[in-house]
């Protein structure tokens, strides 16, 4: 999904589960941090 | 910094300043004052063996002279591992132009002596002497609990948090799909988000985001989104 400028994503208690994953398209400082594993 | 303490030369150390990749690690509590990171190394060395001024190696060199002087975007001195162009002013009088934010890049440019007048002229009129060549846009955490974390490393080996394919590309081509996982964002930053409630704002521009996890409420901007179930 998208967030457009000046929009807030709000975000619930969880249910059925304790942790939730926010991914960040582009990575944290805007660096394109994206890495694959070893296969 | 002295170059003849350090060893160098005037021109070594303004090449290896203007080469550093900086970004705002973190502001002070004076607001606008933003401490950078990506000072190279040697430069940080140099700056501390050659400041007067040097306090554990986290103030600038001309700390006390910037101080009386500081005004919004005024060009600044190179500085020890923290670097720190400032634009808070420091009078009451000044208007408070805020120019940096925590994860901007920022850039210096190498001015000869006449330009640097110039422009400390300027700065010292109130004129923004820094020029904005980008904005970049950022996700600000406006509220999160506790036992979350960043996690700039990607969910290595959390595919099994990734809703299936179907629901992915169906709900991407119909537009009315909330969530996206795709091999990119599996493994691109995230932000783990723990048992209470969270907000995120996009600020500079649109930031794309994806979420797996515990299934909870999301809105964006009061507007239901659905939640996410755990695949």
């Amino acid at each position: 999904m998208t967030l457009a400028d000046g929009e807030t994503l709000t975000l619930g208690f969880a249910r059925g589960g304790s942790f939730s994953y926010l991914a960040i398209e582009g990575g944290i400082a805007g660096r394109a941090d994206v890495r694959q594993p070893a296969r | 910094m002295s170059p003849r303490r350090s060893n160098t030369t005037p021109d070594d150390i303004v090449a290896r300043h203007v080469a550093g990749d900086y970004r705002v690690a973190m502001i002070g509590f004076t607001p606008g004052w933003s401490y950078l990171s990506g000072l190279d190394e040697f430069a940080a060395h140099a700056a501390a063996a050659g400041s007067a001024a040097a306090d554990a190696g986290r103030h600038d060199l001309d700390r006390r002279r910037a101080d009386r002087r500081a005004m919004p975007g005024r060009p600044e001195r190179l500085a020890s591992a923290w670097d720190g162009p400032r634009s808070e002013p420091t009078s009451c009088t000044a208007i408070p132009i805020f120019l940096l934010e925590p994860g901007d890049a920022v850039t210096f440019s190498a001015v000869d002596a006449k330009t640097f007048a110039e422009q400390d002229r300027a700065a010292e009129a109130g004129e923004i002497v820094a020029e904005l060549i980008a904005v970049m846009s950022k996700l600000v955490i406006s509220s999160i609990g506790p036992a979350s974390s960043v996690q700039d490393g990607g969910r290595h080996g959390a595919a099994a948090l990734r809703p299936d394919a179907e629901r992915r590309d169906g709900s991407a081509r119909a537009g009315g799909g909330e969530y996206a996982w795709s091999e990119t964002t599996l493994f691109a930053a995230a932000i783990e988000i723990g048992p209470f409630g969270a907000a995120f704002t996009a600020r500079g521009g649109a930031v794309r985001v994806a979420l797996a996890g515990a299934s909870r409420n999301a809105d964006i901007a009061g507007t239901r989104r659905g939640d996410r179930h755990v695949a």
